[in-house]
């Protein structure tokens, strides 16, 4: 221990912390997994009848457009339509129902319908990836910024920071994500001629080369700029707003005061005193926004023509492929039934008050 | 160079603190003045928002924004003899100055303690605050402090707060409070929280720790028989002034201030039966325009013309017995006959 | 619902009529200031709404008159008279005046509280506008709903599409319409459906809540589950898949469908406050006197959590608003113009977005839609001013 002391203090760290989260764990036991998988079994099946219910089917869809291009008669067109997919219309819902369960064991998503012979869950991770590096992205730096700034606001409130910040946070929080997507496009786009709009759109600079190359790299960063950015000014206005109330609250504690009488430095009351409690009800909402990440923003990813996931459901639900979407609303409903799980791990974690069974020892 | 006497360590002079509220200047606390002996303990007395704590946070500097020293010294000699005036103090000198020098236990047990972190770690903290940064020696003097106090040391030390019942909180922040040998402990209201039991074992932790260690403490309370019991000086404080500050038997036996008089009828004794408690009319005056004259005049009994129109001095009427009353020839015919009609001073 | 009247020369009629009540009590009372007040704001507002308007305001006009000069010859701390002098047996008409004097003294307090918070006021403000833009705008402006393809189109010009110009203030749109009628008449359907929407939400949310947490057992879990499951389920998509299969051609129904989905967390925050209100001794005395559930909610509940609800729905007609304008916006709801939301939609398709000189298309639309939000975010300051006793004393 006298050689090396600091080997043994990060040792000892890491143990703690492995002993927290496993307290941690020990309370979701199978009930907690079991309430889950009930859950999205019960939105999976909501939303497959749901769907199914929608007027007009993907056959009929694609009949419409052929009659449109093509000027056949709508007989001619359907059949042309229904031998391009592999899906019957008329089989009972029931049956369809019995099918896709028993796919769905063998976590087989199905075809799509549409795009017949590519499968949903391909589509689904071709896509997927795009949203939740733009949305995630967009979420990580907005309540990282929130946290700070909302606590140096309440740290300083009443000073220039404070009101200015307040007044700005007031704006972004009030205006809709899409509202600020076309403002971004119309004023420094268009009318102050700022950005080349025309280059950001997409995902991707389409005549690279996909690939672990810089251009490739630098393109999908620029391309993500618009819609990180959106997603930025859409939601930073209300983390800075909470995290700055939540912080003048815990200003006002005592514990604050008594750490400052014992003579501690002002960063370290600021961080493991006043900063880690007013963080704990903004981190359970963290993990919960996480849940929706995957769900995308459906106008952002439209206005912006960033293809990931919410402008994929959006697409097949105009077309009704079924699968497709059904495939899109499991992988939401999943994900948000684990950001909640993970919203009581991490709180369990950070407030030792409210872990099952906390006592030590 | 300020000088003090030779066994005073904390000499509180001519200080009033005010804060800022909407409808303007709260003179919380007025020109108040005290000495503190070596291993003195001096009880603070009156009721809530009479500036006890307010006064107390002031001694360490940790007014809220809205609070501010407006004039007077408090003076602190140091082990070496060094005299200092703790308002002239940077933030690093002050820091240094918390805890070392001068502890606080706080009201609210419960709530002077971090939630999220364990016991252990705000020991730590403390001490690494202060350049002690062997941790095994903390932990050695916490876990034998922990013992002295009656706590479980292992058990305590690496609980989180809400795993520990109020009294032991309680303890811990007193065990804390003196981890670093200070010469001066100031305790607001230690024993408010707690049963009679609890209350009773922390006192008793309290006397101990004081015979071993000997520092002095600043006891701010509401509870006259607990103030009894500890105080070597009792201070009566109304509406931001000290109004009676004497011996602990003088003022209790001898009151010459009619507001202490109030007090000590106002407490329920072994022989006396609840209906010859007296409370005293009114509430604490408003500190933003308070009323003319001596300030608790309104409520007083005893209270002439002249009450109201002048203040009354702090004068010393009996050695080390200063009182600001204009009738306190009479409280003090009043307070001996109270004192003889208790048969057992116990019950005080 | 009829609130989709617009003002008309009948409605300044009524309101000219209602306002004669406050007027006549305020010269009586020789409280003149006050009475012509009262005149005007029901002259105003019957202006604006008839009937539906004209004839509550005559309440709350006549409640701050008379609160002016009230004072309560009972109240045992006013009262200069000995308990033997008072009657306590109070006449129907003494009542009425009582309560309206205290409604009315609380209208004062409250609209003092409005005005204090900067912030809070701007939104009312902003609010103030859009009512006056959508209740009077189309008394000045008449709604230009046809195509001009020919009569408007500029020498030389690809498009119908015309940047800001006296005549048009806001510029023309992509038929060569006015946009600045576009924008007066396109408020009224989005904000009315909004409105709807939220208030559906807090009805709901407040009517299971209670229900939950008074009724408990069964009805309780079941609610619960389906809140879990609703919350589950992001709202957006689900609304996109939902407009496909229900048609909005009555925007009623979509108002209502947006309530389904948003009242479960108001829901819990009511059955939470309704538990640990039923804890509460004088809950419990309701119960004892077997006062019946609506009284205990309507009467002991509400009053609690009204700050709380009136925010809750002002967010909901926020949302409201937000997923509206985004389902026109995706092309997911039948259109019927004027619409802010539509103007956006078809700005976006006409190629509005890229083009400098057809920009006001959709930045009209655009900025009345963020404005709007703006000010009801702003509104919920002063509300909660208006409603938080201990933030209304200043503290």
């Amino acid at each position: 221990m006298e050689a090396r002391p600091d080997i043994q203090v990060v040792d000892s760290q890491s143990a703690a912390l492995w002993k927290t989260l496993r307290r941690a764990l020990t309370g979701f036991t199978a009930r907690t997994l079991l309430q889950g998988a009930i859950t999205i079994w019960a939105v999976m099946t909501f939303t497959f009848i749901l769907i199914r219910q929608m007027p007009s089917n993907p056959v009929q869809i694609e009949a419409e457009r052929i009659v449109r291009e093509e000027q056949l008669s709508y007989d001619e067109a359907y059949s042309r339509a229904a031998a391009l997919f592999d899906f019957n219309p008329d089989q009972p819902i029931i049956e369809q129902y019995v099918e896709y369960l028993g796919r769905l064991v063998r976590l087989d998503l199905g075809q799509s319908i549409t795009s017949a012979g590519t499968p949903v869950l391909d589509q689904i991770l071709q896509y997927l990836p795009w949203t939740v590096f733009s949305v995630g992205l967009g979420l990580l730096i907005s309540f990282t910024i929130g946290i700070f700034v909302g606590m140096a606001m309440a740290y300083w409130r009443g000073g220039i920071l404070d009101n200015v910040v307040t007044a700005i946070a007031s704006i972004l929080f009030g205006i809709p994500n899409y509202i600020i997507a076309l403002l971004i496009i119309l004023i420094l786009g268009v009318q102050l001629g700022l950005i080349d709009i025309a280059n950001a759109l997409g995902r991707v600079d389409p005549t690279l080369e996909p690939g672990f190359t810089p251009e490739y790299i630098l393109s999908i960063l620029q391309h993500a700029l618009l819609p990180v950015f959106t997603y930025v000014a859409a939601t930073v206005g209300g983390w800075i707003l909470t995290m700055k109330s939540s912080t003048i609250a815990t200003l006002g504690e005592e514990y604050v005061t008594a750490a400052h009488a014992r003579g501690l430095s002002q960063w370290r009351v600021l961080t493991a005193y006043v900063g880690r409690n007013a963080m704990l009800p903004l981190v359970t909402r963290l993990a919960i926004s996480i849940g929706f990440v995957v769900g995308g923003s459906v106008i952002i990813e439209d206005i912006y023509r960033y293809r990931g996931l919410g402008k994929f459901l959006v697409t097949a639900i105009v077309a009704r492929d079924y699968t497709s979407m059904q495939g899109v609303f499991l992988v939401i409903a999943i994900s948000v039934v684990f950001a909640n799980i993970l919203a009581d791990v991490l709180y369990g974690a950070l407030d030792p008050r409210v872990r099952v069974g906390g006592k030590e020892r | 160079m300020d000088t003090l006497p030779k066994d005073v360590v904390l000499s509180v002079q001519d200080i009033s603190i005010s804060y800022l509220a909407h409808r303007g200047r709260t003179q919380a606390v007025n020109r108040v003045s005290f000495d503190l002996r070596k291993g003195e303990t001096l009880a603070l007395i009156g009721e809530s928002g009479c500036g006890k704590s307010t006064l107390s946070l002031g001694i360490i500097r940790l007014l809220p924004k809205t609070g501010q020293i407006d004039q007077g010294k408090i003076l602190y000699a140091s082990r070496g003899g060094e005299v200092i005036n703790l308002l002239d103090l940077n933030n690093r000198q002050l820091r240094d100055f918390r805890w070392a020098e001068c502890a606080m236990v706080f009201q609210a047990a419960l709530n002077s303690l971090n939630p999220v972190i364990r016991v252990r770690d705000m020991v730590y903290d403390t001490a690494r605050a202060h350049g002690r940064t062997d941790r095994e020696a903390t932990r050695k003097r916490m876990l034998e402090l922990f013992r002295r106090v009656r706590l479980d040391p292992d058990r305590v030390f690496n609980a989180y707060p809400h795993e520990l019942s109020g009294g032991m909180r309680q303890r811990v922040l007193l065990a804390m409070g003196v981890l670093l040998d200070p010469q001066v402990v100031i305790l607001d209201e230690p024993t408010t929280a707690v049963d009679i039991l609890t209350q009773r074992t922390i006192l008793e932790v309290l006397k101990e720790l004081r015979e071993s260690m000997g520092f002095s403490i600043v006891f701010i309370s509401h509870d006259l028989s607990i103030a009894a019991e500890m105080a070597d000086t009792v201070a009566t404080m109304y509406a931001g002034e000290i109004v009676e500050i004497g011996p602990v038997n003088e003022v209790f036996y001898r009151a010459r201030h009619a507001y202490t008089f109030g007090l000590l009828e106002a407490v329920p004794t072994l022989s006396s039966g609840a209906q010859d408690l007296i409370s005293i009319p009114g509430s604490p005056p408003d500190l933003i325009e308070p009323p003319t004259g001596c300030k608790f005049h309104p409520r007083c009994p005893l209270a002439t013309p002249r009450c109201a129109r002048e203040v009354p001095p702090l004068v010393e009427e009996a050695p080390g017995h200063k009182v600001a009353c204009f009738e306190s020839a009479q409280v003090l015919a009043q307070s001996q006959r109270l004192a003889e009609s208790q048969h057992s001073p116990a019950g005080l | 619902m009829d609130l989709q009247s617009v003002a008309s020369p009948t409605g300044f009629v009524i309101g000219a009529l209602c306002g004669l009540v406050p007027l006549i009590i305020g010269i009586r009372r020789r409280t003149f200031g006050p009475g012509l007040l009262g005149f005007l704001a029901c002259l105003f507002s019957g202006f604006a709404c008839n009937v539906l308007g004209g004839l509550p305001m005559i309440v709350l006009a006549v409640a701050v008159v008379i609160s002016y000069t009230y004072t309560d010859r009972d109240d045992p701390f006013l009262s200069r008279a000995t308990i033997e002098e008072v009657d306590f047996e109070e006449t129907f008409g003494a009542m009425i005046t009582r309560r309206l004097a205290t409604l009315g003294r609380s209208i004062r307090v409250g609209l003092r509280a409005l005005v204090r918070n900067k912030a809070g006021f701007l939104g009312f403000l902003g609010l103030a506008f859009f009512f006056m833009l959508t209740i009077f705008g189309p008394m000045v402006i008449p709604y230009d709903g046809e195509p001009h393809y020919y009569d408007r189109r500029q020498e030389g010009a690809i498009t119908l599409f015309q940047g800001p110009s006296a005549e048009f203030p806001l510029g023309l749109d992509w038929q060569g319409r006015d946009i600045l009628s576009h924008i007066v008449h396109g408020g009224r359907a989005l904000i009315v459906t909004a409105v709807e929407a939220g208030v559906l939400t807090s009805v709901i949310a407040v009517i299971l809540g209670a229900i939950a947490a008074l009724v408990g057992g069964l009805p309780d879990r079941l609610m619960n589950a389906v809140a879990n499951f609703i919350l589950t389920i992001p709202q957006f998509p689900l609304l996109v898949v939902l407009a496909g299969l229900i048609s909005f051609k009555d925007r009623f129904f979509l108002a209502l469908l947006l309530a389904v989905l948003d009242w479960p967390t108001l829901m819990r925050a009511v059955r939470a406050q309704v538990l640990s209100l039923r804890e509460r001794d004088y809950v419990e005395a309701a119960y004892a006197l077997d006062l019946g559930l609506p009284h205990i909610v309507l009467r002991e509940v509400l009053p609690q959590m009204i700050s709380y609800i009136v925010i809750s729905t002002i967010f909901s007609i926020r949302g409201a608003m937000y997923a509206i304008v985004g389902l026109v916006f995706l092309g997911m709801v039948p259109f019927t113009e004027p619409d802010w939301g539509v103007m956006i939609f078809m700005g976006r398709s006409q190629g509005a977005l890229f083009s400098a000189s057809a920009a006001s298309m959709l930045l009209s639309p655009v900025l009345a839609v963020a404005l709007f939000q703006l000010s009801l975010v702003l509104f919920t300051r002063s509300l909660e001013e208006v409603f938080n006793p201990r933030l209304r004393a200043g503290l």
